[in-house]
């Protein structure tokens, strides 16, 4: 009895605007509508409703409603409210007057009739002006959406000497606009859809018809539209759901500020994800070996490009196992150390009172702590992070014989290798497993190194990206997509698509485009 | 099976110690080893332990006190009956762990090298730390391996090093005497077609003052350890005789050692007035059947750089040249001559004939390998060799004129 009387209260103590919801329209009053939207919107002091005299009847009066810094007021003003006051003036009598405002009156260019409560409120917070009349069976949506957004700045992540120089912005029209701008073909097709249940997102997946694959293509959309959640604010969100593992360190969704880099993408065959709001931009499938590489190498010379690619392994090399190797040296396999480096070395350990690996363990960490605060300190007080930061590892550390100064070389060269790895994603990846390789280092040397290294090849073979092998060209191995990774072939070598994202169509450069030496007519002649 | 593994895995990480994990600063670095005979008839080994501090702040320059400066080396000294034994008995000296793996050189003083090397090298193959490419030297003139190893150098920081250096820089200079390593003796040892050398080493001066850091400070140093000519031995790895000078190059000569060495010539009559830099040497045995009788030949080819000459000749008469070229052969077949003299007067094949013959009759050699040792010192020996003068260096004819 108790129980039922409780549910009872429950379902009327569920708010009003949840039962009406799906089903109702729009009322025929005027008043009645404009109270509800308020009432609706918990009378929000950013929405904004203008009531306006529409030529001399004094029944033909609308109200526009829209909400603040959502729309472009210019716009909303020019083209809204000036046509309704003034071209209704001279209005025919005979035309109904919703009629008339919708036919003649509205200079806007998109306009949309809603007669249902859900999709006016959708149409409100999308920045849309509504425009309401005593009696009317629908509310008109101008699009007026607009409002402050940040200008197209330059990229503040992946930075090129030479290249392009703009970046997304938090707006997707914008976004799209920068990939349409690098991609003039009717072969570019967006797909748009909505995620979250309250924020609504626009989220975008672009392909080029008749090069991606379109299992590919579908699976994302399938996927993206399958998130079920209350918002999404930035394309991590996404990427979190969309991944095919998610219990690996290892990203396997790319993502970039570049709009060069997306279109780049997709001349490849692969499908891009971009999302309002956020700058970042999402690429499926990727690989491994695509966030060891740099939009660079694509705009520079060959051989430049391919030197600057090789020192990029090794940079992720070091990056990766610095400290480890270091340690696995330094206290299981000193054979190894030439003489005269190892006597060194031994001289600086010298009332060290820490075993080297928790000497790594204690310098790793000190350098993350600085790290993050480099990031996360009000700008004014970066540079006193930096001194102490310096002056703490630099020297303090080395004259109270805490540390020995070789270790935090090692250190340094790790760190920078980090900063110097081209994705931030990755870079982030290869810190973590950086510690797991320093423990099994710090425990068995070099056979735990190789052990752990194993380990982490096998795993990173399992990964998939979109049904795409984490390591491909490598593993499986694809001999002909090799003249792309650890060297940049020359442009005219690269004729055909990486088999990493399985386009349907491989031709990227028709035959015959080598280069050759401007002919001197004369030579020609038989003459 | 997963879940089993889940929990096993991490079980083994962390209830197991650290594998093998020995901090530098634990460790002693044995840099060279010095073998003596004891008085007791065991061995007497010392061992010279780099002083880490001390070598890196001469080397470094280090600002700040580190303390008084003190000898870069310690040398310890254990008595044993063998090295396994020795260096676990230097841990009642040593308050660290005794590491071989960076061991310089094996200093052997001549006591024990004429009872036999063979005891001390089985550790140096099988220990894994051991290293088997380090040279192996011979103490002449009674000093003992000690002394030499302790002899402080005014170059360097590490005795060992410094001898190790100047015994690589001498065979590439010179030749008269080359590092052999622990494997080319063992190698020697277990064939019987060849018997092994080791370059000699001499303490000149007095050993007492020679380990005291005051050396150091002297211009002139008040002591120094030279290298001195090749010491032969036999199948059973006993010293039975040293190859000096001439016979010690011509041993390197026939053995393929030269890598760069100057020979003198005489001219007009007065000794050793033009001198020629050989390179590129090549020595071939063969073995021939010659009226009724093995003979072996042992021919050189090379080639030869004019590096001074004190004598007015003209250089650019191809004719002088071409005397030059056979006045350079006569003389180095004249030292590797010597060296199958020395060789044979000390009844032990250290110049390979044996392994040339192995070569190139083995089914002969099967019936003379047993008697060998009795069949060498008499076996012929024909030295023959060809020297080209390739080049005069920056100018022809010397400033001297004919008179």
């Amino acid at each position: 009895m108790r129980k039922k009387r409780s549910a009872r209260k429950g379902s009327k103590s569920l708010p009003k605007q949840l039962q009406y919801r799906d089903q109702d329209r729009l009322f025929s009053s005027l008043e009645e509508n404009l109270s509800k939207i308020q009432q609706e919107m918990g009378h929000s002091s950013d929405l904004v409703i203008r009531r306006i005299e529409a030529g001399t009847d004094p029944k033909h009066s609308v109200a526009l409603v829209q909400i603040e810094g959502l729309v472009d007021d210019r716009r909303a003003d020019e083209f809204l409210t000036k046509s309704i006051m003034v071209d209704s003036a001279p209005m025919d009598v005979e035309t109904p007057f919703y009629d008339f405002v919708k036919e003649n009156a509205l200079s806007m260019s998109n306009v949309q009739l809603v007669s249902r409560w859900e999709e006016l409120f959708h149409a409100l917070l999308d920045g849309k002006t509504l425009v309401l009349g005593e009696g009317w069976p629908e509310a008109l949506c101008a699009d007026t959406a607009g409002g402050d957004k940040r200008p197209v700045t330059e990229p503040a992540l992946q930075t090129v000497i030479r290249g392009p120089r703009d970046s997304f912005t938090e707006t997707l029209s914008t976004n799209l606009a920068l990939v349409r701008r690098r991609i003039k073909s009717s072969k570019l097709w967006v797909q748009s859809q909505q995620v979250g249940k309250m924020t609504r997102t626009e989220v975008a997946v672009l392909h080029l018809e008749g090069i991606a694959d379109p299992d590919t293509v579908k699976e994302v959309i399938r996927k993206i539209r399958q998130i079920n959640i209350d918002g999404v604010l930035e394309s991590g969100y996404l990427e979190g759901f969309i991944q095919d593992k998610t219990r690996t360190p290892f990203p396997t969704v790319y993502n970039t500020e570049r709009p060069d880099v997306i279109a780049g993408g997709l001349l490849e065959g692969r499908v891009a994800i971009l999302m309002d709001n956020t700058p970042v931009a999402l690429i499926v499938p990727t690989t491994f070996f695509q966030f060891l590489t740099s939009v660079e190498e694509y705009y520079q010379r060959w051989d430049i490009a391919t030197a600057t690619r090789i020192l990029r392994f090794l940079i992720f090399t070091i990056s990766l196992m610095g400290p480890s190797i270091y340690v696995a040296f330094k206290a299981f396999h000193p054979t190894l150390i030439p003489t005269e480096l190892m006597v060194n070395l031994m001289a600086q350990r010298e009332g060290v009172p820490f075993p080297a690996i928790v000497e790594a363990f204690l310098m790793e960490i000190t350098f993350e702590i600085l790290r993050e605060a480099g990031i996360r300190t009000p700008r004014p007080l970066s540079t006193a992070v930096t001194i102490v930061g310096a002056i703490i590892i630099g020297e303090t550390a080395i004259r109270a014989g805490l540390v020995t100064p070789s270790m935090v070389i090692v250190v340094s060269i790790t760190a920078i290798a980090s900063f110097a790895t081209p994705s931030y994603s990755l870079a982030n990846s290869a810190r973590l497993i950086r510690f797991g390789l320093m423990l099994s280092a710090g425990l068995f040397g070099l056979l735990g190194l190789t052990l752990a290294l194993i380990v982490l090849v096998a795993h990173m073979n399992s990964l998939r990206s979109f049904g795409t092998p984490y390591l491909i060209p490598v593993a499986p191995f694809v001999p002909r997509d090799q003249k792309d990774l650890f060297i940049r072939m020359p442009w005219e070598a690269l004729s055909t698509r990486p088999r990493t994202a399985r386009p349907l169509d491989d031709q990227r450069i028709p035959e015959g485009q080598d280069p050759e030496p401007t002919r001197d007519p004369k030579e020609d002649d038989p003459s | 099976m997963k879940r089993l593994l889940s929990v096993f895995l991490p079980l083994c990480l962390l209830t197991t110690g650290c594998w093998d994990y020995r901090e530098l600063d634990n460790r002693a670095v044995v840099m060279g080893m010095g073998i003596d005979k004891a008085e007791d008839g065991r061995y007497r080994i010392s061992f010279q332990i780099a002083n880490p501090n001390r070598v890196a702040q001469q080397a470094g320059g280090q600002s700040g006190g580190g303390g008084p400066a003190g000898s870069p080396v310690t040398t310890y000294a254990v008595t044993g009956s063998n090295i396994t034994e020795a260096i676990r008995k230097a841990t009642e000296n040593v308050p660290r762990q005794i590491f071989l793996a960076h061991q310089r050189l094996e200093v052997i003083s001549e006591a024990v090298a004429r009872e036999g090397i063979g005891p001390l090298l089985d550790v140096m193959e099988r220990d894994p730390q051991g290293s088997i490419h380090i040279p192996v030297l011979v103490v002449r003139g009674g000093t003992t391996a000690e002394a030499v190893l302790s002899t402080l150098p005014p170059l360097e920081e590490i005795p060992a090093t410094k001898i190790y250096d100047q015994l690589k820089t001498h065979e590439e200079m010179s030749g008269e005497t080359y590092a052999v390593d622990v494997t080319e003796v063992l190698r020697a040892l277990t064939q019987k077609g060849r018997q092994p050398v080791l370059p000699g080493v001499r303490l000149i001066g007095d050993p007492a003052v020679a380990e005291n850091m005051e050396t150091m400070e002297h211009a002139l140093p008040l002591a120094k350890v030279k290298l001195d000519g090749m010491a032969m031995f036999n199948r059973d790895g006993k010293l039975v005789g040293w190859m000096n000078g001439a016979a010690a190059r011509g041993l390197a000569f026939i053995n393929n050692k030269i890598q760069n060495t100057v020979v003198h010539l005489d001219c007009k009559g007065r000794k050793k007035e033009v001198s020629v830099e050989i390179q590129r040497v090549k020595t071939s045995i063969r073995p021939r059947w010659n009226h009724g009788k093995w003979t072996f030949h042992i021919h050189l080819t090379g080639e030869g750089n004019v590096h001074e000459v004190n004598c007015p000749l003209n250089l650019e008469d191809p004719r002088i040249l071409d005397r030059l070229e056979t006045q350079l052969s006569r003389e180095v077949s004249r030292e590797v001559r010597e060296a199958v003299r020395a060789a044979q007067g000390a009844g032990t094949d250290v110049l390979g004939l044996g392994e040339a013959l192995h070569r190139e009759r083995p089914d002969l050699w099967k019936r003379w390998e047993k008697d060998w040792h009795r069949r060498f010192p008499k076996v012929k020996v024909q030295v023959s060799s060809t020297f080209v003068l390739r080049r005069t260096g920056m100018r022809f004819n010397p400033h001297q004129k004919e008179q």
